[in-house]
């Protein structure tokens, strides 16, 4: 029964995902998500006395990363917003050129650039060149010291 | 006949678990392979199983059991718990190993003078370039037989990828995510 409940508040958590996506109004859709995970796992063992919580909790684990692996993805691939750019064109076809310039250089590398200056890893100064500030430093930091663990030369 | 006490089965699960990451770890520096490699992933994962299931064999083997409706549930949450780490842990290292926002950073980093975004674009991923990156997502698309590349030209493929571009559109729409990527 407990799986059951964590399935359960998995429908739940993305219906409510759905909706406040809908009304996030400029706020980051991952902050909304994560914390949108919280409520319906509280909220089932309320209206229950007869729930094993490490069944529950784990089928609510197992549905959470389900679901933030294909919304992940839906969200950031690359390959999934090519795949969908083709669908819209009415001939199916794209050249590689024309996804190179218009949508990955002008709109999401020039996008991940911006989205890393507000998130204060990155700044930009008056020439034009990109600098890590204090905290991206420190992030790099901790990433590279994980890559040298794993032996990744170059990411990407 | 002994009801085997089931909760050792999800204990058993996630130790294995916590042995993954070690696991692949110790692949990749035994193997001499470098971490952008997928098998030493897809092998600490498999390993890691196999020892959940000799655990599991093992109290079958030594206890006299019989198979309850709480071994059943206890046996189900151990998958759950393994599907899901692992599922965690693909999107963790994928972010180490592909993240492109990261990558960015990281090129930075190396250099000694601050670059400028072109500088960036053409240095992208330690000097492969952007169109690199492009070029490495194409290709998988084209395995997968997703899409198929003719003169420079990226067509989607008629049959079940389109119905999968149209399932992901649609889905795009339901989460409200414009552009994206």
């Amino acid at each position: 029964m407990s799986h059951v409940f964590g399935f359960a508040a998995i429908l739940v958590y993305v219906v409510l995902g759905i909706l406040l996506l809908r009304f996030r109004r400029g706020r980051s859709p991952i902050v909304i998500m994560l914390i949108a995970s919280s409520v319906p796992y509280g909220l089932f063992p309320l209206l229950t006395v007869r729930l094993d919580m490490l069944h529950y909790t784990a089928t609510y684990f197992f549905g959470l990363m389900c679901f933030l692996f294909f919304w992940g993805g839906l969200f950031k691939s690359i390959s999934v917003r090519v795949i969908c750019d083709l669908l819209e064109e009415e001939t199916r076809m794209l050249y590689v050129r024309d996804i190179y310039e218009k949508y990955l250089l002008t709109e999401s590398f020039k996008g991940r650039l911006e989205i890393l200056i507000q998130s204060n890893y990155l700044s930009l100064d008056d020439n034009g060149k990109y600098k890590l500030t204090g905290t991206g430093q420190k992030f790099v930091r901790r990433v590279g010291f994980i890559q040298k663990i794993y032996k990744i030369s170059a990411s990407g | 006949m002994l009801e085997v006490t089931a909760r050792p089965l999800i204990y058993y699960m996630m130790l294995a678990c916590c042995g993954i990451p070690l696991l692949h770890v110790a692949f990749i520096r035994i193997t001499k392979s470098y971490g952008e490699s997928a098998r030493p992933l897809l092998f600490s994962c498999a390993v890691a199983l196999l020892c959940w299931a000799v655990a599991l064999f093992y109290m079958l083997a030594v206890s006299q059991f019989k198979i309850s409706p709480n071994f059943i549930a206890s046996f189900g949450t151990s998958l759950f718990i393994y599907c899901g780490f692992v599922l965690g842990y693909l999107e963790f290292f994928s972010l180490i190993n592909r993240g492109y926002s990261l990558s960015i950073m990281m090129d930075i980093s190396r250099r000694a003078v601050a670059p400028s975004i072109t500088e960036l674009e053409n240095e992208y991923a330690g000097g492969r370039g952007l169109m690199w990156m492009l070029t490495k997502r194409v290709n998988g698309l084209t395995v997968l037989k997703l899409v198929a590349e003719n003169n420079n030209q990226l067509v989607l493929n008629k049959g079940w990828p389109t119905h999968v571009a149209w399932i992901l559109h649609k889905a795009k729409i339901l989460f409200s995510i414009k552009g994206s990527g």
